[in-house]
């Protein structure tokens, strides 16, 4: 699809929308906008007598102020037909997390060496080009070798095997 | 000469076989546990507490400092190589530190790092030897106006750390004191956005932050871009140094030593500012600020000296007021209390061959570091130019125990994940983690003591500005402020120009 | 035919008890985990890992100190609440987990009475309020003279609400109103004791003796009972205002349910190790006393003591979280 980039069109794509700035600012209010209504249990005081809520507020107030100036500065940019879009790999961000997340449920019930191969082998078939036999021999090798160092050298409080 | 007799006597007690050995086994246990993401020497020192109540005192504090320097070193490196800092002063190396790796200069990068570190070292252990009481008071003249006013210059000054948006890196400091500030308040015990939860009682640890901001996102940027790609080029030009990166190094080294040497004195809080500020004052010297962030090598050479150097000066608060600036300070200072020997102003005089044993081993163990080291750069290169598909679960892996490791909660695991995703996105996005991470660790320092300063002064906020030290620092911060906005007036003007011409 | 009822019921009860003297003397069985809800270098870190290894050696199992440190001890105190109350997970706990904090902390839910078995007490530490070098003040009465002609101008430093509750339990008795200034670490109260900036430090002993000892800080008053031997010169608080008595004091606990003789053989254990001389007197140089307790002792204790800092913490209206 062409003439996305006619920079006389004031019509703003969409696609031109999702740019850095954008979605920098919004995820930057929100998360201000987070801060300041969690403050709300909070005491504010006084600039005398600051209470708990008075610092995180005030510079979660502050930083939705810039994250506006940041949202419309990214409509600006848009319109002008200068942003381009973010491309975010939602996939590897997928195959990352269950890898980790697999690790975190798994390691007290089934041991350091079981998850961490678990992980290992996530992590391992997600890269492009993987190969089965290496993936499998690293897995196993490296959370053996892991565990025996982490566990026994290193003293780390874990359990090396599962516990059933 | 007052100094050289008191290390002569200090390497008398260092350089013993026994000494000597054990603190060999310090430095190389502080590399490993400092490569080894998570691991930081905390856990590590705990663990061999009970070693040391065996050994002399003076040799079971050789082999504890040791591994505390020794993890500086290691941290330096996973943060040049995989762009994890092992330790919260190498967030500032990565900036630097990784892209030279990627272009190929890992090796000297390494190098740099090794023996900018040397240098701050001796230096730092040759001021401690020659002006330990007086610097000792320096702490005095630190009360809480002085380091509020001490965050403000440097949370302004991080600014300077950001090569894009200013508002944005404004923006990313900003958002660092805000999850800095989850927590339980320290005046008056409410438990902030902890939402309930006792995992978020006390808040993110830095840890988890800087290694889910910087070393997952890392990994998730390598795993979406082509594969092809290793983590440092495939030709690594040189294992050395050449004339023009140590001459552009050589400066850079000596202004962060001293900044490092200073800060270190400050128990609470110098030595983390250190490598940040030695970053900072590099970019703005230099004459070519842009090309700080894209693998200038003072950009490694500064921090490095800096946080070496506030590891070794941080030492005197530690030893002769018993004020630990990090939890593994405090771990020393238990490890001293067990051998009934307290730390104070008489230590010189009292324990004077613990106190210059120590000194000295500092010098003996900097040395061995790097003789340790710099053959292994060798070996960290070659190990890196394994396929990237092959390395990235090993990464993983030893991320996430070593996640674990640090309080034993599979949360820290998952938050760590977090980070990373949010890390990544907002690399995307073009924001950048470091600014962050300084607003992680120094706002809530900066709340703490603002309040605190208040609490005495009785509200009156002139305070801050009447006591000499601490007017001097809001003098700066102000004029450092006019320094950052004045190009943005002009680059807006020229704006408005050019959208006039359109 | 009696005798033969009467054996059965005999052998009847001794069946049932079998099993449970079984798992006592089999007890331990595999490692057990010492869990010390504060970060790895305290005083009381220290005193985990030397029990610890104590019982390893006498049970011939591995006995591991974890440090879970969180929430002012809150973390590591959840941590064993919910843990099976076999034996195989025991809490150093203190004063701040079992009473100063459920009396004045919001963040604490669970009950330290009803959610846990007291095994035994450990020991205890006084606090110290000491002064330094750019106040004129030197003794009790005058400090509180100053305070009660100003109030409010008299300050003092402190690190977390064991010594804060101290400090309004000696402002209660005495009429005065102190200022307090908050610290996260001990370290910047000496600092600033020392420049001026605060008037008074209240803190353990065991944390301040090194300082005092070096000239650095000078000692007002301690809050024991009794004199500490470690400042035979040094009056308490309660020889001006009796009843004024705030200790820091540690124990050990188990989750709730844990069987007697489990509880009996720790506590056994730690009567033995706190008899040894060598051991005693160490600690005690530190200020810190060793006082093996039995269960029922400890347990009325920190009834009484969680009591008395309840009915404290209402009385200064701390009900009210910020």
């Amino acid at each position: 699809m062409t003439g996305l980039n006619d920079t006389n069109s004031t019509e703003l794509s969409f696609r031109n929308l999702l740019n850095a700035d954008t979605i920098a600012g919004l995820i930057f209010f929100c998360i201000g906008g987070f801060f300041t209504t969690s403050s709300f249990t909070l005491r504010f005081g006084s600039p005398m007598d600051m209470g708990p809520a008075f610092f995180p507020r005030s510079i979660a107030i502050i930083m939705m102020l810039f994250a506006l100036a940041i949202i419309m500065r990214g409509i600006q940019q848009a319109r002008a037909g200068k942003g381009s879009r973010v491309r975010i790999e939602i996939l590897s961000i997928l195959q990352v997390s269950a890898a980790i997340i697999f690790f975190a449920l798994t390691l007290r019930w089934l041991g350091l060496i079981l998850s961490g191969m678990g992980l290992m082998m996530i992590a391992g078939f997600s890269v492009k080009g993987a190969r089965w036999h290496e993936v499998m021999f690293l897995a196993v090798t490296v959370a053996v070798t892991s565990g025996f160092l982490f566990i026994y050298g290193l003293g780390i409080q874990a359990p090396l095997l599962p516990r059933f | 000469m007052e100094i050289i007799n008191n290390l002569v006597y200090g390497l008398g007690v260092a350089v013993t076989p026994y000494n000597l050995g054990f603190g060999f086994i310090g430095v190389l246990l502080g590399t490993l546990v400092g490569v080894l993401p998570g691991i930081g020497p905390v856990a590590t020192i705990s663990m061999l507490l009970p070693v040391t109540y065996a050994l002399s005192p003076a040799t079971g504090l050789i082999m504890l400092a040791g591994i505390y320097y020794g993890a500086q070193y290691g941290g330096s490196t996973t943060a040049i190589l995989i762009n994890l800092p092992g330790e919260s002063s190498a967030v500032v190396t990565t900036l630097d530190g990784h892209k030279m790796a990627q272009q190929g200069k890992a090796g000297a990068a390494l190098v740099v790092a090794a023996l900018g570190s040397l240098f701050a070292g001796i230096v730092g252990t040759l001021m401690i030897a020659g002006f330990a009481p007086v610097l000792a008071g320096v702490a005095f003249l630190f009360g809480a106006p002085e380091y509020f006013s001490l965050m403000v210059l440097g949370l302004v000054g991080s600014i300077l750390l950001a090569r894009g948006s200013v508002m944005k890196a404004i923006v990313m400091i900003l958002m660092g004191i805000l999850f800095g500030s989850i927590g339980i308040d320290v005046n008056s015990g409410a438990a902030r956005f902890s939402m309930g939860s006792s995992s978020l009682i006390d808040g993110f640890g830095v840890a988890v932050v800087a290694m889910g901001l910087f070393g997952l996102s890392e990994l998730l940027r390598n795993l979406s871009s082509p594969p092809e790609h290793n983590v440092v080029a495939k030709r690594v030009t040189g294992l050395w140094l050449n004339k023009q990166q140590f001459s552009d190094a050589a400066p850079a080294v000596l202004r962060g030593t001293a900044i490092g040497s200073f800060l270190g004195l400050l128990p609470g809080g110098g030595a983390v500012l250190s490598s940040f500020a030695a970053y900072a004052v590099e970019k703005r010297l230099s004459r070519h600020p842009e090309r700080f962030g894209e693998g200038a090598i003072e950009g490694v050479a500064s921090p490095e000296a800096a946080n070496n150097a506030a590891a070794q000066t941080s030492f005197i608060p530690m030893l002769t007021l018993g004020i630990p600036a990090t939890a593994t300070m405090a771990l020393m200072i238990g490890a001293m209390t067990v051998h009934n020997i307290q730390p104070g102003p008489q230590i010189i005089s009292r324990q004077p061959e613990l106190f210059w044993g120590l000194i000295a081993s500092m010098l003996t163990g900097n040395i061995m570091l790097v003789i340790l080291n710099l053959p292994m750069i060798r070996l960290w290169v070659k190990l890196l130019q394994v396929p990237y598909r092959l390395l990235l679960p090993v990464i993983l892996l030893f991320c996430a125990i070593g996640l674990y490791s640090l309080e034993y909660t599979t949360f820290d695991i998952l938050a760590a994940l977090g980070f990373g995703v949010f890390g990544y996105v907002l690399t995307k996005c073009e924001c950048e983690p470091a600014p962050f991470v300084l607003g992680f660790i120094l706002g809530p320092m900066m709340e703490e003591n603002l309040r605190r300063a208040l609490t005495i002064s009785q509200g009156d906020f002139s305070v801050l500005f009447t006591r000499p030290i601490s007017m001097v620092l809001m003098i700066a911060t102000f004029i450092l402020l006019l320094i950052l906005m004045a190009p943005s007036i002009r680059r807006r003007r020229e704006d408005v120009f050019t959208e006039g011409e359109a | 035919m009696k005798n033969i009822v009467f054996s059965c019921v005999v052998a009847g009860g001794l069946a049932m008890s079998v099993p449970t003297a079984a798992v006592a003397q089999d007890y331990p069985e595999r490692p057990v985990t010492l869990v010390v809800p504060f970060p790895p270098a305290g005083t009381i870190d220290r005193l985990a890992r030397e029990f610890a290894d104590h019982l390893s050696k006498e049970w011939s199992q591995s006995v591991v100190v974890e440090n879970r440190g969180g929430g002012n001890g809150i973390v590591g105190a959840e941590v064993v609440r919910h843990a099976k109350a076999d034996g195989y997970t025991i809490l150093i706990g203190s004063s701040s987990t079992h009473s100063v904090g459920p009396a004045s902390d919001p963040n604490i839910q669970y009950d330290p009475l009803k959610d846990f078995t007291p095994i035994s007490y450990l020991g205890d530490t006084p606090q110290v309020i000491t002064t330094g070098p750019q106040f004129e003040a030197n003794d009790l009465p005058t400090i509180i003279a100053q305070a009660k002609e100003n109030p409010g101008s008299v300050t003092y430093g402190s690190v977390g609400t064991a010594t804060y509750l101290a400090a309004a339990l000696l402002e209660d008795a005495s009429g005065a109103k102190l200022r307090r200034v908050n610290y996260k670490q001990f370290g910047q109260v000496l600092i600033d004791i020392v420049n001026g900036d605060v008037n008074l430090g209240v803190s353990s002993l065991s944390i301040a003796i090194g300082n005092i000892r070096q000239g650095q800080l000078v000692p007002v008053a301690v809050t024991g009972a009794e004199r500490s031997p470690l400042l035979p010169n040094v009056p308490t608080v309660a020889e001006t205002y009796p009843g004024v008595e705030a200790s820091i004091w540690f124990g050990l606990y188990g989750p709730a349910g844990l069987p007697d003789q489990i509880a009996e053989e720790i506590s056994g254990e730690f009567a033995a190790f706190a008899e040894a001389p060598e051991v005693k007197e160490r600690w005690a140089r530190e200020g810190f006393e060793l006082r093996p307790r039995s269960a029922d002792d400890f347990a009325k204790f920190n009834e009484d003591d969680l009591e008395k800092w309840v009915g404290l913490a209402r009385k200064i209206g701390m009900e009210e979280a910020e």
